[in-house]
C-alpha cells in the first residue's frame, strides 16, 4: 500500500516563478487514508492533486511514493506507476467517448495486462449500473458517467485513488451518491483516497483535510476556517 | 457585435495556426496545380501558334504540288498571267547545328521582294534593312530573329556551322531582325535562291503562299489543275496540328482537374472542421442572440480569408510550377505533334482567372455547407459529439446513395456518348461517385472490424476512433482514395500503354538494321545494300506529308520484294486478303489513329489528292500503330511512285539471315554507305530502346501531374487527420493519465490513421482499376484512336495502398508526437 510524502512542493508555470500556483506545500498521506483537499477556485488544489498523482512534476520540492522521489523516475516508470498503483476520477468524467462503457472499464485491465474474468460486470453492479456495459458514454447521465469513471479508476485495484472535484458537475443527490460510493469502495478495500472538492459535507468524512489558499497550505488536519471556501 | 464576431473568428484562426496553415496550404496547392497546368497548356498552344504563324504569316492559301514541290516557273506565271499580287515563294527544310549541340532548326527560304503583305517576322525587306542586299547576293548568308541569335550566342558577321543533308555548311549571319515576340524561334532565313541551293532543290519551291479572296481562290484552283499543282487553305496544317495536340491538352487539363477535385475535398474538409470546432462557441453566441445570418457570414468570412491568402500563394506557386511544366508539355508536343514548338511561359489572364475561381469560388462553395450547418446550431449548448456523429453517419448513407447515382450516371454518359469531353464527364462522375461512397465504406469496414476488437479496448480505440469521427474522417478517406486511385489508374494506364507499345515494337521492328540519312538514298544505293552477303532482303521507305484541305496526311510508301508483306498487325481486315490487295490493287492500309480521326472503316474509299487530280484508294486493312497520333496511310511504293512521281528513299530496313555475323554485316553496310553524307546504321534494338525513351519522355508530364494530385491528397489527409487528432487531445490526455505509455499512445494514434489510410488505399484499388479501364478503353480510344491491352499488375495496386497508408501514418507523426509530449494535465484542461 502506498505511503505518499510531499515536501516543500512548489509549482510554477512559464519560465520564471512569476506564475506560482503552489508554494512550499508539505504533508504526509498514509495508506488507506481518505484525504480531502479544499480551497477556492484557482487556489492550487488541483495542481497539488496532479503533482501527487504524477500527472505533472513539481518545479521545486519532492513527492515520494513509498520513499521514491517520483521526479527521479523516467517517464516510462512514472507512467507505469500511474497505471498500476493509481486511479483517477475527473470532474468532467473523461470517459473515452469512442469506447463502450464496458470497454472503458476494460481499459485499465488491458493496460495492466490483468486477465479479465467477471470484473467488468461486478464493477458495473457495484456502481449501480448492471447491464449497461454495451451503452456508449454519451448516452448516460452525468451521475452515471461519473460512476463509470469511479469503476474505471478502481477496477484494476490501485492503491491510491485521486479524484479531482468528482461531484463538481453533479446535482446534490448525485454528488452525495458518488462521494458515498467512492468512500465506501475505498474503505472497503483499504485504498487511499485523495479528493479535491468544494463539497463541505465531505470534509467531515476525511481522515486528513488540507486547506489551500493562494498556493499555500494554510491548514492540515484542522477544521475548515471560516471564509476560506 | 459584428466587429466582436469577426474578432472571435480571427482569434480562432490564430489560436489554431497549424490547422489554419494547412487549410491555406491546401487551397494554395489546389490553385497552384490548376494554374500551372493551364499556363503550361496555354504556353504550349501559344508556342505552336506562334511557330506556325511565323512561317505562314498572313497567308490565306498555299499552292502545293507533289513530293517534288512546285515548279518555280509557276510563281512567275501567277504574277504575270493570273494577276495574283500577293504571292510569295517558300522553301522550307531542316538543318541541324553542327557540333555537339545538334539542335534542329528550320531553314526558311523567302523572297524578300514578295514578303511585304505576308508580315512574317523574318523576310520582309523592311526588317532586313541594309542586310537585304547581302542576303540576296550570297548563298551562304542568313538572317536570324533577335531571340534565336541570343540563344545561339551569335551576332551579325559571325559564322554558324550547320549540317544540311549530312554536309556541313558555314553560314554567315547577315542580319539579326528585331523579333520581340520571339516568333522566329528555331528559324533560319535565307534568300529563296540560297535556300534552293543549300537544300538541293534548284528550280523547285515547296509551296507558294498567297493572300486571296475565296472567289479568287476558286478561279485559281481550276487553273492549277492543269499545272500539276493544287490550292489548299493555309490554316489546314495549323488547325490539324492544334486539333491533334488538343486531345493531349484535354488529358492534361483533366488531370489537373483531378487535383482540383481532391483540393476541393481538402478545402471542404478543412473549412468543415473549422465550423465543427466552433460549434460550442457558436452555441453560446446563438444563445446570446446572434443571428444565424451573422454566424454564416462569420464562418464564410473566415473561409474567404483563408481562401484569399491560399489563392494568392497558389497563383505564385502555379506560376513557379508552370515554368517547370511548360518544358515537359513542350517536350511531349515536340516528340509527338509538332517539331518546332518551342517557347517560354506565357501568362494568360484566363489561367489566372481559373485559379481565382478555384481558390475563392471553390473555397466559399466548400465552406457554405458547413457554415450553414454551424449557423443552424440551436441556441443552447452545442450538439453533443454523438449527435454530430449520428448525423455524419446519416449523411454518409445519403452520400452513399448519391455516390451510386453518380456512378450510374457516369456509366450511362460513357456508354451513350462517343466524344472525348463526354468521356471525361463520365470519368468525373465515376470519381465523384466513388468519393461519395468512401464514408460509407469506412463505416462498413469499421462495423466489420468491431466484433474483432470487442473486449480489446486498445484495438477498440483504434477502430472506434477511426469510425466514430466519421464527420472528420469520411471526407479525408474520400480525398485520399480519389487521389490514390488517380495514382493507380494513371500508373496502370501507362503500364498498359507501355506494354502495348513494346508488343507493337516487337512486332513491327521487323528489320534487323535501320538505315537513315539526312538526305535521301537512291535505288542503286539500296540495291548495293541488298546485294550484300547475309542480307535477305531490304525494305525501302519514303514518308511524305501530303497537304490536303483537311490538314496533312502522312503517307508511308513501303517498297518490299515480291512475296513480302508489311510487318503490321491488322486490327481490321482479313490479313491474307488485305495484304494481297495492298500488294496488287489500288489499296492502302491505314493506321488506327488515321481511321479514328478521319472516320474511315474497312473497305471504305479514301480519296487523296495527287499532283494532278485525285486518287481513290480502297482501305484494305486497319493496322495497329502508336508512332503517329495523326495517323498514317501505308501505301505500296510502286503505287506511290506512280501517283506522286517520287522515287526517293528516306529509310532502308535490312533484314538479315539468322546465321550472319551481325557486327561484321553492320560494318559492311557502313562501308557501302560511305558516300552518303550522315548515313547511319541503327540496330533494331537501339530503335527499340530509343522508342521507349521517347515514350517515357512523353509521359513525364502525366507522371508529374499524377504525383501532384497525390501531393494534394497528402496535404489533405495530413490536414484532416491532424485536425482529428488535435481535436482529441483531451481523450489522449486521459489515456496518458490512466497509464498508457507515450509509445502506446503513439501506437493508438498511428493505428487510427493507418486504418483510415488502409481503407482509403483498399477502396482506391477498384476505383483505380476502373479509372485505368476508362483511360485505356475509352479516353485514349476517343482522343487518339488507340486501342491497347490492359496490363494489370499487382505492383501499382500495392504501391497505391502503401502510399495511402504511408500518407496517413505520416499525418499521424506530429499529433502523436505532440500528444505524447504534452503533459496529461494540459490535455485535460483542454489546452491545444
Amino acid at each position: 500500500m502506498a505511503d505518499i510524502a510531499f515536501e516543500s512542493l512548489t509549482r510554477w508555470y512559464g519560465e520564471s516563478a512569476q506564475r506560482t500556483v503552489l508554494e512550499g506545500v508539505s504533508g504526509h498521506i498514509h495508506e488507506g487514508e481518505f484525504v480531502v483537499v479544499v480551497g477556492r477556485s484557482g487556489s492550487g488544489k488541483s495542481t497539488l492533486l496532479n503533482l501527487l498523482g504524477g500527472l505533472e512534476l513539481p518545479s521545486g520540492g519532492t513527492v515520494r511514493v513509498d520513499g521514491i522521489d517520483i521526479a527521479s523516475l523516467a517517464d516510462r516508470d512514472l507512467t507505469a506507476l500511474r497505471r498500476r498503483r493509481m486511479g483517477f476520477v475527473f470532474q468532467a468524467y473523461n470517459l473515452i467517448p469512442t469506447l463502450s462503457v464496458a470497454d472503458n472499464l476494460r481499459l485499465p485491465l488491458s493496460l495492466n495486462a490483468i486477465a479479465e474474468t467477471d470484473q467488468v460486470e461486478q464493477w458495473l453492479a457495484r456502481v449501480g449500473l448492471p447491464g449497461r456495459g454495451s451503452d456508449w458514454p454519451d448516452r448516460l447521465s452525468g451521475g452515471e458517467q461519473q460512476r463509470v469513471a469511479i469503476a474505471r479508476a478502481l477496477i484494476h485495484e490501485p492503491e491510491v485513488i485521486l479524484a479531482d472535484e468528482p461531484t463538481g458537475n453533479l446535482d446534490l443527490e448525485n454528488a452525495e451518491r458518488v462521494v458515498a460510493l467512492l468512500d465506501g469502495l475505498c474503505r472497503e478495500q483499504g485504498r487511499t483516497l485523495i479528493m479535491v472538492t468544494h463539497a463541505m459535507e465531505v470534509t467531515g468524512m476525511a481522515d486528513q483535510l488540507f486547506t489551500i489558499r493562494e498556493g499555500r497550505l494554510v491548514s492540515a488536519d484542522n477544521p475548515v476556517p471560516a471564509g476560506v471556501m | 457585435m459584428k466587429r466582436l464576431l469577426l474578432r472571435s473568428g480571427r482569434s480562432d484562426l490564430r489560436r489554431h495556426p497549424l490547422q489554419t496553415g494547412l487549410a491555406i496550404v491546401g487551397v494554395a496547392i489546389a490553385v497552384g496545380v490548376v494554374v500551372a497546368v493551364d499556363l503550361a497548356n496555354y504556353s504550349a498552344r501559344e508556342a505552336m501558334r506562334v511557330s506556325l504563324e511565323s512561317v505562314t504569316g498572313q497567308t490565306t492559301h498555299q499552292i502545293v504540288a507533289g513530293p517534288q514541290g512546285v515548279n518555280e516557273s509557276l510563281y512567275a506565271e501567277l504574277k504575270t498571267d493570273y494577276g495574283v499580287r500577293s504571292a510569295a515563294p517558300v522553301i522550307e527544310g531542316g538543318l541541324t547545328l553542327a557540333g555537339k549541340q545538334r539542335r534542329p532548326l528550320t531553314l526558311l527560304g523567302l523572297d524578300a521582294f514578295a514578303e511585304g503583305p505576308f508580315q512574317r517576322p523574318l523576310g520582309s525587306s523592311d526588317g532586313l534593312g541594309e542586310a537585304f542586299n547581302e542576303l540576296l547576293l550570297s548563298d551562304q548568308a542568313i538572317a536570324l530573329g533577335q531571340g534565336e541569335a541570343k540563344r545561339l550566342g551569335v551576332n551579325v558577321g559571325d559564322q554558324l556551322a550547320v549540317q544540311i543533308d549530312g554536309l556541313v555548311h558555314r553560314l554567315t549571319i547577315a542580319a539579326v531582325v528585331p523579333d520581340p515576340e520571339d516568333q522566329a524561334r528555331g528559324l533560319v532565313l535565307a534568300d529563296i535562291a540560297a535556300a534552293q541551293t543549300l537544300l538541293g532543290r534548284d528550280g523547285r519551291l515547296d509551296r507558294i503562299d498567297l493572300i486571296l479572296t475565296d472567289a479568287k481562290a476558286q478561279t485559281l484552283s481550276a487553273v492549277l489543275e492543269d499545272k500539276k499543282a493544287r490550292l489548299v487553305p493555309a490554316a489546314a496544317n495549323a488547325t490539324s496540328v492544334l486539333a491533334m495536340s488538343r486531345a493531349f491538352q484535354v488529358n492534361l487539363t483533366a488531370l489537373s482537374l483531378l487535383a482540383v477535385v481532391v483540393g476541393a475535398f481538402l478545402v471542404f474538409n478543412t473549412l468543415g472542421f473549422l465550423a465543427v470546432r466552433r460549434r460550442p462557441s457558436i452555441g453560446v453566441l446563438r444563445a446570446m442572440g446572434v443571428q444565424r445570418r451573422e454566424i454564416l457570414w462569420q464562418v464564410l468570412g473566415d473561409a474567404l480569408l483563408i481562401a484569399s491568402i491560399g489563392t494568392v500563394a497558389g497563383l505564385a506557386l502555379g506560376y513557379g510550377l508552370a515554368h517547370a511544366l511548360v518544358g515537359l508539355v513542350l517536350q511531349t508536343v515536340n516528340d509527338v505533334y509538332f517539331e518546332r514548338a518551342a517557347g517560354e511561359l506565357v501568362l494568360s489572364q484566363w489561367s489566372l482567372a481559373a485559379g481565382l475561381l478555384v481558390g475563392l469560388g471553390g473555397s466559399v462553395l466548400a465552406a457554405l455547407a458547413p457554415a450553414r450547418e454551424a449557423a443552424a446550431t440551436p441556441p443552447r449548448a452545442a450538439l453533443s459529439r454523438a449527435d454530430l456523429e449520428t448525423r455524419a453517419r446519416r449523411l454518409a448513407k445519403r452520400a452513399g446513395i448519391l455516390g451510386i447515382m453518380a456512378l450510374l450516371m457516369g456509366a450511362v454518359v460513357i456508354a451513350a456518348s462517343t466524344g472525348l469531353i463526354a468521356a471525361f464527364v463520365g470519368l468525373f462522375a465515376l470519381i465523384l461517385g466513388a468519393a461519395f461512397l468512401a464514408p460509407l465504406i469506412m463505416l462498413g469496414v469499421g462495423t466489420m472490424l468491431r466484433p474483432l476488437v470487442r473486449g480489446r479496448p486498445i484495438g477498440g480505440l483504434v477502430v472506434e476512433g477511426a469510425i466514430a469521427s466519421l464527420s472528420r474522417t469520411g471526407v479525408a478517406v474520400a480525398a485520399l482514395s480519389v487521389a490514390v486511385a488517380a495514382v493507380i489508374g494513371v500508373a496502370v494506364m501507362i503500364a498498359s500503354f507501355r506494354g502495348s507499345v513494346i508488343d507493337w515494337l516487337e512486332g513491327s521492328l521487323a528489320a534487323d538494321f535501320y538505315i537513315t540519312a539526312p538526305g535521301e538514298f537512291s535505288d542503286q544505293q539500296a540495291d548495293r545494300l541488298a546485294d550484300l552477303n547475309g542480307v535477305e532482303f531490304i525494305s525501302r521507305s519514303r514518308w511524305y506529308s501530303l497537304p490536303t484541305a483537311d490538314g496533312p496526311v502522312e503517307i508511308w510508301a513501303l517498297g518490299l520484294p515480291a512475296g513480302r508483306h508489311p510487318e503490321v498487325e491488322l486490327r481490321q481486315g482479313e490479313p491474307k486478303a488485305a495484304m494481297q490487295a495492298f500488294a496488287n490493287d489500288q489499296a492502302v492500309l491505314v493506321s488506327e489513329p488515321f481511321a479514328a480521326r478521319r472516320e474511315v472503316t474497312l473497305g471504305d474509299r479514301l480519296t487523296l489528292p495527287k499532283a494532278q487530280g485525285k486518287s481513290v484508294f480502297r482501305v484494305a486493312g486497319i493496322y495497329r500503330d502508336y508512332a503517329s497520333p495523326t495517323g498514317v496511310v501505308l501505301m505500296r511504293r510502286d503505287l506511290y511512285e506512280r501517283l506522286y512521281a517520287d522515287s526517293r528513299i528516306a529509310g532502308i530496313g535490312a533484314h538479315v539471315s539468322a546465321e550472319v555475323d551481325r557486327e561484321a554485316l553492320r560494318d559492311q553496310l557502313e562501308i557501302q554507305l560511305a558516300g552518303v553524307p550522315g548515313a547511319r546504321v541503327i540496330d533494331n534494338a537501339a530503335v527499340f530502346t530509343q522508342s521507349l525513351v521517347i515514350f517515357d519522355r512523353t509521359f513525364a508530364i502525366t507522371e508529374v501531374l499524377r504525383w501532384l494530385a497525390g501531393l494534394v491528397a497528402f496535404v489533405g489527409v495530413v490536414s484532416a487527420l491532424m485536425a482529428l487528432h488535435l481535436d482529441r487531445l483531451r481523450e489522449f490526455a486521459v489515456l496518458r493519465a490512466i497509464g498508457l505509455s507515450r509509445g502506446g499512445l503513439a501506437g493508438v494514434i498511428s493505428g487510427q490513421s493507418g486504418l483510415l489510410g488502409l481503407v482509403a488505399g483498399l477502396w482506391s484499388i477498384p476505383l483505380g482499376i476502373a479509372l485505368a479501364g476508362l483511360l485505356v478503353f475509352v479516353i485514349n480510344r476517343r482522343a487518339y484512336g488507340w486501342r491497347m491491352g490492359f496490363d494489370l499488375a499487382a505492383q501499382p495496386l500495392m504501391e497505391g495502398v502503401v502510399l495511402a497508408v504511408l500518407a496517413a501514418l505520416l499525418a499521424a507523426i506530429y499529433p502523436a508526437w505532440r500528444a505524447a509530449r504534452m503533459p496529461p494535465t494540459s490535455g485535460l484542461r483542454g489546452e491545444r
